[in-house]
Order: structure tokens, then C-alpha cells, then sequence
């Protein structure tokens, strides 16, 4: 059963990533933002789903499953990839590194936002 | 339209995998579980690295193959066997319990080897394409002139 919520998920999540990755990337050349903003925000959403304190089912659905899917570390590896080819190592660096520190603290910061009693 | 639901296939075949092998309990047998987990998720983060990196090289020069199969495999299939937020995850857990050396390396290997792993898979769909043999008559042809 938790089998079938992580393949629902996983079609969700692609398509989505899919979906908002092509919103976001072609206003920006340098900086691959579509994956950098899927990624951040990916991690965030699983630092709340960790944070709640949810069925195996839904933990299945939404965090195996969906932003499982929905972030990408091939995409973003590949993408460094193609700026290291074009010989942009700065722009290679710093991509690495903001998605590296903001993912982090944005999975910190939602799993804080779950986990702290309101009021 | 159509194309989306070659991605959703791609992306729910991609995100079973992974599933299933995170929970194959015999890849790792340190005494750590969030160790086994964590490095489970680099094996996995890397080889998709390493199928992409080939897959992209293929597909760039080939025209056989329709986009909307193309964007299943690399954006659906590869894309939601890798995953980012898991990464993010077990790299923190390991912080949080204590492994501060072991989080560096582990961010820094994952890094590291993903772009290797894209790069040596660049280089076997490359070879996939323009086989080592034709290449050899090419540049035969090219010095004796």
C-alpha cells in the first residue's frame, strides 16, 4: 500500500518539477533558479513533513514520494556541470553553495515551524 | 500535454525505485543506521549522476528518439530517482547526531563525485554515439592528410 502512495507521489512530483522549472528558467542564464528554487523549497516542505508527526502512508505519499521527486540531485549535478564545461566557475561555485546553505536552513526552519507549539 | 504524462510514468517508475532500494537492507552493514541510510542515498544520488550525464550526451545527437520519451527518462524517470530533499535530510540527521566530520564529507563526496559521475556519464553516451573505432578512422583519415 505505502508502495502505491510513493509512485503517486512520484508522478505529482516530477510533473511538477517539470512544470515550475520551465516557469523559472528562462529568465535567468546564469544561475540554473528553476532547479535552485525547487530545490530549496523542496527541503523546506520535507523539513515540516519531518517535523509532523504523520502516518507511514502519508510520510510515503508526500515525502518518499512527492518532494522525493520533486527535488532533484542529478539535475543539479548536471547543471554544475554544464557551467564547469562552459568555464564558469564562479557562477559553478556559487550555485553549489546557495542551494547547499539555503537547503539546509530552509529544511531546518520547517522543520522548526512544525515541530514548535503555536501560542 | 502529452509529454507530461510520459513524465509522470518516468517520475513514478524513478520514485519506486529509490524506494526500493533505500529500504534493501543489505546494501550497508555498518553499525549505524543513519550512516547505511545516508551513504544508501549517495549510491542512489550517483547513479543517477552517472545514467543522466550518459543519457543527455546520447540524446543531444540523436533524433530518433522522440522528445516526449526523452523528457520521461531524464526529467521523469532520473529525475525522481535522485532526490535532493532526502539528501538535505540525511545529511542534517547526521549532524544532529553528532558526525560533524562525517556531514563534511558526506556533503563534499556527494558534490564531488555527482559532477564526476555526470562527466564520466557524459563521456560513455559520447562513446555510445561516436564509437571509439569510427573516431579512430576519422582521425587516421585526418593525419595522413
Amino acid at each position: 500500500m505505502e508502495t502505491l502512495f510513493v509512485i503517486v507521489g512520484g508522478a505529482l512530483g516530477s510533473t511538477t518539477r517539470y512544470y515550475l522549472g520551465k516557469r523559472f528558467a528562462s529568465r535567468h542564464q546564469h544561475i540554473p533558479v528553476g532547479t535552485f528554487v525547487i530545490n530549496v523549497t523542496g527541503a523546506f516542505f520535507l523539513g515540516v513533513v519531518t517535523g509532523f508527526d504523520i502516518s507511514t502512508l502519508l510520510y510515503g505519499l508526500f515525502a518518499e514520494g512527492f518532494l522525493g521527486a520533486y527535488t532533484t540531485f542529478s539535475t543539479f549535478m548536471f547543471e554544475d556541470f554544464v557551467l564547469l564545461q562552459n568555464h564558469r566557475i564562479l557562477s559553478a561555485i556559487i550555485y553549489v553553495l546557495a542551494t547547499l546553505v539555503l537547503s539546509f536552513l530552509a529544511f531546518y526552519g520547517g522543520f522548526l515551524l512544525s515541530t514548535t507549539p503555536i501560542g | 500535454m502529452k509529454k507530461y504524462y510520459f513524465i509522470a510514468a518516468g517520475g513514478a517508475v524513478g520514485a519506486l525505485l529509490r524506494f526500493e532500494i533505500k529500504n534493501a537492507p543489505t546494501l550497508f552493514q555498518s553499525a549505524d543506521q543513519l550512516i547505511n541510510l545516508a551513504l544508501t542515498i549517495l549510491v542512489i544520488n550517483l547513479i543517477g549522476c552517472l545514467i543522466l550525464g550518459m543519457l543527455n550526451a546520447v540524446f543531444s545527437k540523436t533524433e530518433r528518439i522522440s522528445t516526449d520519451v526523452k523528457l520521461g527518462l531524464t526529467v521523469g524517470l532520473i529525475g525522481a530517482f535522485t532526490t535532493y530533499s532526502t539528501f538535505c535530510k540525511e545529511s542534517l540527521t547526521i549532524l544532529d547526531a553528532g558526525y560533524l566530520r562525517f556531514f563534511c564529507y558526506y556533503v563534499a563526496a556527494s558534490i564531488i563525485l555527482g559532477v564526476v559521475a555526470v562527466y564520466l556519464g557524459h563521456l560513455i553516451g559520447h562513446h555510445i554515439v561516436h564509437p571509439v573505432g569510427k573516431n579512430l578512422v576519422t582521425r587516421f583519415s585526418i593525419d595522413y592528410q
